[in-house]
C-alpha cells in the first residue's frame, strides 16, 4: 500500500509535466492571439501596434523561448509569470479569486450532499413509494433544468417584479459573514441542486444493492433495529462509489463554474479562465491549468487511497 | 416431481413469453413513472425521426411581420425575433438534441468501458500508466480543448459529439474502473479464477453482468448530461453551430435575450430540455431497478 | 408725456412683477389671477416652481402689461405639473425676458433642461463589461482608456458647454470647432508648419508619488509628445506605431517657456484635432515613465485629471476618487469646481442580464456607451423603458453596425453584380419597421457617415444608377444572379456561402438570421458561422472567411480613418480589396492641403466604395444609454473625444434626496 502511494506520488511529476506542456502549446496553437483578442474586445479601428505590444507582452520571441522562460520563472523564481493584462502576476490573480471559487464550490457540494444523501437513502429504503418519486424527481429536475436558465430567471424576473437583484459585489467573509453568505447562497443553491442528482442516484443504487446483501439479511434477522442496520452496515459499504463520485466533483472547488460566476458576477477562477482563454492570456491559462492539475491529481490520489479504507477487500498490488 | 399421493403432477409450463415482453410487463406494472417517461421518450424519438413531416414550417423560415408573437393558431408556440416558428424549431431541436445525446453517449460508454474496464481488470503497471493519462486528460480543460478544435476546424456537430463523448468517457472510466476493481475482489470472482476459468470467460460471465447496472446508470445519466452539457456550451458560445435549432442553443440565445419580452422563447426550449432529460433519467432508473440482478426485489 | 425711461416707471413694473412672483411662489392651492385672461387651475399638494419667465415690459406708448409665464417641472415624489400661461402682449419697443429659477434647481444653458442644483458628494456606480487591459493606452491600446480616462488628460476635450443643438455629443462626431482646450489653454498656428500650445499654468499633478502635486509644465507635455512621436527625450521610436499622430511628419517638438511648439516638415491643415484629442495622446507623468518605462501598472498611474484611480480589484471593480485640487470648473456652471461626486466606481459585470437587473434594482446609476454597457437592440430598450419608466433612457445613433463586408478575393463575391444582387435582396425598410420598430435610419450612406457634412455623400446626391443598386428589388437581384452565372439549381439554390460572426455579438446574430431569410428568397443559402472573438478577427484580417462578415460603416470618425479601411493591405481591410484607383484617391486625401481638396478626394473615394458594393449598406440603428433619475446633469450626451470616457462622470452629480427616497440607499 505504501509502495503504491509512493509510486503514485512519483508519477505525478511526469503527469504534470506532460499536461503543462500540452496546454502551453495548444493554447498558442489557436488562431488569433492576444492582440487580436484586444482588437476584437476594444473595437480598435485604427489598429494596434502589434510590434510594440508583442514586445511588451513577451510574445516577440519564438515559442520555445517562451516555453523555456515559463519553466525558468516557475522553477527558479517560483512564479507562474505575469498576466498579459494588467500588471498582476498569475499567482496574484489566482489567489485573489481562489476564495470565491472555493466558497462557491464548497457550499455547492455541501448543498448537493444535503439533498442527495437523505433523498438517496430514503429512496432506497422506501423504494417506489410516492415519497421516493417526489424526492428523486426533485433531485433530477434540479439537474435537468440547465443551471443557466434557472440562474437567468433568478436574475431577470425579481428585478422586474420587485426591483431586487442579487448582490453585485462580493463581501469578504470576515467583514460580514451574513452578507458574504447572502452573496453566495443563491449561486450555490443552483449549482448544488444540479450536482445532487448524480450523487443521489448513486447513493440510492448502492443502498439498494447493499440492502439486498446477505449480511444485511443476517443483521436484520439478528433483530437489529432498521436504522442500526442502515447506518452501521449498509451506509458504509454503499458509500464507496459515492466517494468516487464526490471525488469527481471536487475539481469544482478549483475550477468553479464559468456560467454561474458570469451570471452572478462572482470573480472566480472559472470566469478568469474563460476570460484568459478568450483574451489569449497565455500565462494565466497555463498557470490556472497547472494549479488545477495539481489539485485534481491530488484529489484523485486521496480518493484512491481512501478507497481501501472503506472497502477492505480492495488491495493495491 | 411427484406429489405425495404418488401420481406425477402434470408439469405446468407457463406460456412462453419472450424476455422482452416480460420485461415490459414488469415495467408497466411496477414502475408507472418509468413507463410514462418511456412513452415520452418514445414520442420524442418519433417526432425526431419525422421532424420534417411533423413541423408546420421549415425551421429557418422567417416571418418578420409576425415576429415576437405569442401562441396563436398560425404559430402554436409563438415566434422569435425573426418570426421563426418556435414549435417547428423545437421539433427539429428534438432530432438534434437526441442524436447528439445518443451518439455522444455511445462513444462515452464505449470509451469508458474500454479504458475503465480494461485498466480495472488488468490492473498493475498498465493501470497506473493509463490512469495517469486519464488524470492528464481530466485536468486538460474541456474549454481549452473545445476552443482549440473549434477554432481550427470550425463549429460543427461532429466536433461536439466527439469531444463530449470522449471527455465523458474518460471521466466515466474512473467509475467503471472502481466498479470493476470492486468486482474483481469479489469472492465468486476469486473462486472463478481459482478454478482456472479463462479471463475472457470471467469477463463475459462474471464481470460484464455485474457492471451492467453501472453501465446503465452511466447511460441514462449521460444522454441527459450530454444534452445539458451542450446547452451550457451554447451559453458560453462553444456549442453546436448557431444555425441549428438545438434546444440548448435556443435557450441560451433567443431565450436568454428575450426572457422579459417574449418568455415563451426560453420557456418551451427549457421545458423540452428539462422534460427530456428528466424522462431519460427516470426511465434509466426504472430499467436499472428491473435489470440489475442485485436490485431485484429484496 | 411721461419719460419712458423714467426709473420710477421701471421700478413700478419690476415691483409688480416681483409681487406676482411672490404670490405665485407660495405653496398650497394654486390660483393665479392676472387681470385679463386668466386660467385658474386648482391643484392639491405642493407645487414646485422651477422656472419662471418674467417678461418685463418697459413703458411704451399704449398699454403696458406685465406677464408671467410659469413652467413647472414634474419631480417624482412631488405632485403636479402645471403650466399656466397668461399672456397679453402689446406691441412695444422692448421686451426683456429673464429667467428666474426657484431655489434648488438649475437650468442647463446648453439644452434648456432643468436639473436639481449641483451638489457635491456621493458615489456613482456604473457597470463595465470588459476588463481594461492595463493602464497605458499607448501600449495596451484603446481599452486602457476605461481605466485611465478621467485620471490623465489631454490637451483638448470636447466642449461640454457647447449648445446641444450644434452637437448633442452623442454620436462620436466632433468637428474641430467643437473641441475646446483642456491642458492647453490656447493655441496658435502662426504658419502652416508651426503649432504653439500654451499650457495652463494652474494645473498640478495628483498628490501621489513621484509627482507629489507639483505643477504641470510644458516640459511634461513635450516629454509625452516625444514619447508618442519618437522625436526626443530619449525616445527614438514612437511608443505606438498605430497612433494617428504619426500621420504627421515632425521636425521638432520643444518646450518654449510655458508653451509646446510643434514644427512639422509638411503642412497638414487638419492636424490640430490630432494634437488636442488623439486617442492615445494622454499627458502621463514623466517621472513614472522614466522610472518604469511605461504606465502599464495602474499602481504607478499619476495624472492631472478630476479623478485618481485608487483601487482596481482584479475581476471585480475599479474605484476612482475625487481629486479635490482639480484645476477645472464646470463648463456649464463656471463657478463650480469639478468633479461633483466623491467617488466613481465601475463594477465589472460581464452579463447583460445581470447589469440590466442591477440597474433596475438601483444598484448602478449609469448603463451606457462610456462603459460599453449600452443596450443595442430596440426590443431590449423598449422593454426596459416599459418596466422601469422612471429610469431615463437616451437613444442615440452614430454608425451602422451590421454592414457586411464581402470577401472579394474569391467567388462568388468577386463579381460586383453578385454583391449588388445581395444588396438588392434586402428590404431594409421592412427590417427597420419590424426588427427596429421603425427607429433606424435606412437611407443608405457611404462608408463615411452623412453627419460629416461635406465628406459623407447624402443618398439623394447619388446617381440614379447607383441608387437603383441600393433599392429593394428581389426580381432585379435574381436577374443579376442569373446573368452572373449563378442560376437556380434543382433545389432552388444558386450558391451557398457563409457569414462569419463574432460569438460575443448577439445583435449581429439576430440581424444575420433576418437577412438570411431575404437571401434565401433570391436563392442564396447563407450559413452562419459563429467564432470566438480573436479567431473572428484573425479570419477577417486574412480573408479566411467564406463569404461575408459584418463590420461598421457610415462612421463619424475623421475621414482618413474609414478611408484607410479599404486601402490595399491595410490591417482593417477585411474584404481583401485592392484597387489602384481607390488607393490613389486615398493618397490624394492624405496629401490634401485644404478642406476642399480633402472633401473632394474623400467623397470620390467613398462613392467608389458604394458603386463597387464593397459593403452591404446597413441601417443605422439606435443604441440606448440609461441613467437613474437621481443622476443629474446628464442628457444622453457622453462623447468627450477620443477615449475620454470618465470625463463624463466628473460633470454629473447625484440628487441624494431623490436617491434616498427612491432607492432607500
Amino acid at each position: 500500500m505504501r509502495a503504491y502511494a509512493i509510486r503514485r506520488l512519483l508519477l505525478i511529476i511526469p503527469t504534470l509535466f506532460i499536461l503543462a506542456t500540452m496546454v502551453f502549446f495548444s493554447v498558442r496553437f489557436i488562431p488569433g492571439d492576444a492582440i487580436d483578442a484586444m482588437e476584437s474586445r476594444y473595437e480598435t479601428y485604427t489598429g494596434l501596434d502589434r510590434e510594440a505590444l508583442e514586445k511588451q507582452l513577451g510574445l516577440d520571441v519564438p515559442i520555445f523561448v517562451q516555453y523555456g522562460r515559463w519553466w525558468r520563472d516557475l522553477i527558479l523564481h517560483g512564479t507562474l509569470g505575469k498576466s498579459l493584462f494588467g500588471q498582476w502576476t498569475v499567482e496574484e490573480k489566482i489567489l485573489a479569486r481562489l476564495p470565491v471559487t472555493i466558497e462557491l464550490g464548497l457550499l455547492a457540494i455541501i448543498i448537493s450532499l444535503v439533498i442527495a444523501l437523505p433523498v438517496g437513502v430514503y429512496s432506497a429504503i422506501r423504494q417506489d413509494t410516492p415519497a421516493d418519486y417526489v424526492g428523486r424527481s426533485l433531485a433530477v429536475v434540479g439537474m435537468a433544468m440547465p443551471n443557466f436558465w434557472l440562474a437567468l430567471m433568478v436574475i431577470i424576473y425579481p428585478a422586474i417584479w420587485w426591483g431586487w437583484s442579487p448582490p453585485t459585489q462580493v463581501i469578504p467573509f470576515f467583514e460580514d459573514p451574513l452578507g458574504n453568505l447572502g452573496v453566495f447562497i443563491i449561486p450555490s443553491l443552483i449549482l448544488g441542486t444540479a450536482m445532487s442528482a448524480d450523487t443521489m442516484r448513486m447513493t440510492r443504487t448502492m443502498m439498494l444493492e447493499v440492502l439486498r446483501q446477505d449480511y444485511i439479511r443476517t443483521a436484520r434477522s439478528k433483530g437489529l433495529k432498521e436504522w442500526v442496520v442502515i447506518t452501521r452496515h449498509a451506509l458504509k459499504n454503499s458509500l464507496i462509489p459515492v466517494v468516487t463520485m464526490v471525488g469527481m466533483r471536487l475539481p469544482i472547488l478549483i475550477g468553479g463554474s464559468v456560467i454561474i460566476e458570469n451570471i452572478f458576477a462572482l470573480p472566480g477562477l472559472g470566469r478568469l479562465y474563460m476570460l484568459a482563454l478568450q483574451g489569449r492570456d497565455y500565462p494565466v491559462v497555463s498557470g490556472i491549468n497547472l494549479f488545477f492539475a495539481i489539485w485534481v491529481v491530488g484529489f484523485n490520489l486521496i480518493v484512491d487511497l481512501i478507497y481501501p479504507i472503506l472497502d477492505p477487500r480492495v488491495r493495491y498490488r | 416431481m411427484s406429489s405425495t399421493s404418488g401420481r406425477p403432477l402434470a408439469v405446468f409450463e407457463p406460456k412462453r413469453r419472450s424476455k422482452m415482453a416480460e420485461f415490459f410487463l414488469r415495467l408497466v406494472r411496477e414502475k408507472p413513472l418509468g413507463t410514462t417517461c418511456g412513452i415520452i421518450i418514445l414520442l420524442l424519438i418519433i417526432v425526431a425521426i419525422f421532424a420534417e413531416a411533423v413541423a408546420p414550417y421549415p425551421y429557418r423560415e422567417t416571418h418578420l411581420e409576425d415576429r415576437l408573437t405569442g401562441s396563436s393558431f398560425r404559430f402554436l408556440l409563438g415566434t422569435d425575433y425573426a418570426g421563426r416558428d418556435l414549435l417547428s424549431r423545437i421539433i427539429h431541436g428534438a432530432r438534434i438534441s437526441l442524436s447528439v445525446g445518443l451518439s455522444a453517449t455511445a462513444i462515452d460508454v464505449l470509451v469508458g468501458l474500454l479504458i475503465g474496464g480494461a485498466t480495472g481488470f488488468i490492473g498493475g503497471k498498465w493501470d497506473l500508466v493509463v490512469q495517469r493519462f486519464v488524470d492528464v486528460w481530466m485536468t486538460f480543460p474541456g474549454l481549452l480543448l473545445l476552443l482549440t478544435i473549434m477554432s481550427l476546424v470550425g463549429p460543427g456537430i461532429l466536433q461536439i459529439i466527439l469531444i463530449l463523448g470522449i471527455s465523458g468517457g474518460i471521466a466515466g472510466s474512473r467509475v467503471v474502473r472502481s466498479a470493476v476493481i470492486g468486482i474483481k475482489e469479489n469472492d465468486y470472482f476469486l473462486a472463478a479464477e481459482a478454478i482456472g476459468s479463462p479471463s475472457t470467460a470471467i469477463l463475459m460471465r462474471h464481470v460484464l453482468p455485474n457492471i451492467m447496472p453501472v453501465l446503465i446508470i452511466i447511460f441514462s445519466i449521460s444522454v441527459g448530461g450530454v444534452i445539458i452539457a451542450e446547452a451550457s456550451l451554447s451559453f458560453l458560445g462553444f456549442g453546436l453551430p448557431v444555425d441549428l435549432p438545438s434546444w440548448g442553443g435556443m435557450l441560451s440565445r433567443e431565450g436568454r435575450g428575450y426572457m422579459e419580452i417574449a418568455p415563451w422563447l426560453a420557456l418551451y426550449p427549457g421545458l423540452a430540455l428539462t422534460i427530456t432529460v428528466y424522462s431519460l433519467n427516470m426511465l434509466g432508473d426504472a430499467m436499472r431497478d428491473l435489470l440489475d440482478p442485485r436490485l431485484r426485489g429484496a | 408725456m411721461p419719460n419712458i425711461f423714467s426709473s420710477r416707471w421701471v421700478a413700478l413694473a419690476v415691483s409688480t412683477a416681483m409681487l406676482l412672483m411672490l404670490v405665485a411662489a407660495c405653496g398650497g392651492t394654486k390660483t393665479i389671477e392676472v387681470p385679463g385672461e386668466t386660467k385658474t387651475i386648482e391643484v392639491p399638494g405642493e407645487t414646485v416652481v422651477v422656472t419662471k419667465e418674467v417678461i418685463k415690459e418697459v413703458l411704451v406708448p399704449g398699454e403696458t402689461v406685465v406677464v408671467t409665464k410659469e413652467v413647472i417641472k414634474e419631480v417624482p415624489g412631488e405632485t403636479v405639473v402645471v403650466e399656466n400661461e397668461v399672456v397679453k402682449v402689446v406691441a412695444g419697443p422692448e421686451r426683456i425676458v429673464t429667467k428666474e429659477v426657484a431655489a434648488g434647481y438649475i437650468i442647463d444653458p446648453t439644452n434648456g433642461k432643468v436639473y436639481t442644483a449641483p451638489a457635491y458628494g456621493g458615489t456613482l456606480y456604473y457597470a463595465l463589461d470588459r476588463v481594461p487591459p492595463n493602464a497605458d493606452q499607448s501600449v495596451g491600446g484603446d481599452g486602457a482608456g476605461y481605466a485611465v480616462s478621467g485620471v490623465v488628460e489631454k490637451l483638448g476635450l470636447a466642449n461640454w458647454g457647447i449648445d446641444r443643438s450644434v452637437n448633442a455629443l452623442n454620436n462620436e462626431y466632433l468637428a474641430e470647432s467643437h473641441l475646446t482646450g483642456n491642458l492647453a489653454e490656447r493655441w496658435s498656428n502662426p504658419d502652416p508648419l508651426t503649432y504653439i500650445f500654451h499650457i495652463r499654468q494652474d494645473v498640478n499633478w495628483h498628490n501621489k508619488a513621484p509627482m507629489n502635486g507639483r505643477a504641470l509644465t510644458a516640459e511634461d507635455v513635450v516629454f509625452n509628445f516625444h514619447r508618442y512621436t519618437g522625436t526626443g527625450s530619449g525616445f527614438t521610436e514612437p511608443s505606438a506605431k498605430s497612433s494617428q499622430l504619426l500621420q504627421l511628419k515632425y521636425e521638432s517638438i520643444e518646450a518654449v517657456g510655458n508653451s509646446m511648439v510643434i514644427k512639422l516638415t509638411e503642412p497638414r491643415f487638419d492636424a490640430l484635432p490630432l494634437f488636442l484629442d488623439d486617442a492615445s495622446a494622454y499627458i502621463n507623468a514623466p517621472e513614472v515613465i522614466k522610472e518604469h518605462g511605461n504606465v502599464v501598472d495602474w499602481r504607478n498611474l499619476v495624472g492631472t485629471g478630476p479623478f485618481q484611480l485608487v483601487d482596481w480589484i482584479e475581476g471585480d471593480s475599479l474605484t476612482w476618487e475625487r481629486n479635490v485640487d482639480y484645476w477645472k470648473n464646470d463648463e456649464k456652471y463656471p463657478e463650480n469646481q469639478l468633479p461633483y461626486i466623491d467617488r466613481l466606481k465601475a463594477l465589472l459585470i460581464m452579463d447583460s442580464a445581470t447589469y440590466t437587473a442591477a440597474l433596475r434594482a438601483g444598484k448602478i446609476d449609469y448603463m451606457g456607451h462610456n462603459a460599453s454597457t449600452m443596450l443595442k437592440t430596440v426590443d431590449e430598450a423598449l422593454s426596459l423603458m416599459k418596466t422601469n419608466p422612471e429610469i431615463n433612457s437616451y437613444p442615440y445613433t452614430f454608425r451602422a453596425n451590421n454592414a457586411y463586408v464581402f470577401n472579394t478575393t474569391q467567388a462568388p463575391f468577386d463579381q460586383v453584380n453578385v454583391r449588388k444582387a445581395m444588396q438588392m435582396a434586402l428590404d431594409l425598410d421592412t427590417i427597420n419597421n419590424t426588427y427596429w420598430s421603425g427607429f433606424a435610419d435606412t437611407t443608405p450612406q457611404t462608408v463615411i457617415g452623412t453627419v460629416q457634412k461635406g465628406y459623407g455623400v447624402p443618398f439623394e446626391d447619388w446617381s440614379e444608377d447607383v441608387k437603383a443598386g441600393y433599392t429593394y428589388n428581389p426580381a432585379g437581384a435574381e436577374a443579376l444572379l442569373d446573368t452572373a452565372g449563378y442560376p437556380r439549381g434543382s433545389d432552388g439554390i444558386r450558391f451557398t456561402t457563409t457569414v462569419d460572426l463574432n460569438a460575443a455579438d448577439a445583435q449581429a446574430l439576430e440581424y444575420a438570421v433576418i437577412t438570411n431569410g431575404y437571401f434565401a428568397e433570391i436563392g442564396v443559402d447563407v450559413k452562419i458561422e459563429s467564432w470566438d472573438g480573436a479567431v473572428h478577427r484573425d479570419r477577417a484580417r486574412g480573408q479566411l472567411y467564406g463569404g461575408m462578415t459584418p463590420f461598421i460603416s457610415s462612421v463619424p470618425y475623421p475621414p482618413l480613418v474609414p478611408l484607410a479601411w479599404q486601402y490595399t493591405g491595410d490591417l482593417q481591410n477585411r474584404g481583401g480589396w485592392s484597387d489602384a484607383t481607390y488607393d490613389a484617391l486615398v493618397d490624394e486625401a492624405r496629401k490634401a492641403t485644404s478642406v476642399a481638396e480633402l472633401q473632394s478626394a474623400t467623397t470620390q473615394a467613398a462613392m467608389m466604395v458604394a458603386e463597387n458594393h464593397w459593403y452591404i449598406a446597413s441601417p443605422i440603428a439606435p443604441w440606448y444609454n440609461f441613467s437613474q433619475p437621481w443622476v443629474q446633469g446628464f442628457d444622453g450626451d457622453f462623447f468627450f473625444g477620443g477615449w475620454q470616457k470618465n470625463s463624463l462622470f466628473a460633470r454629473l452629480w447625484i440628487d441624494q434626496n431623490l436617491k434616498e427616497s427612491m432607492s432607500g440607499r
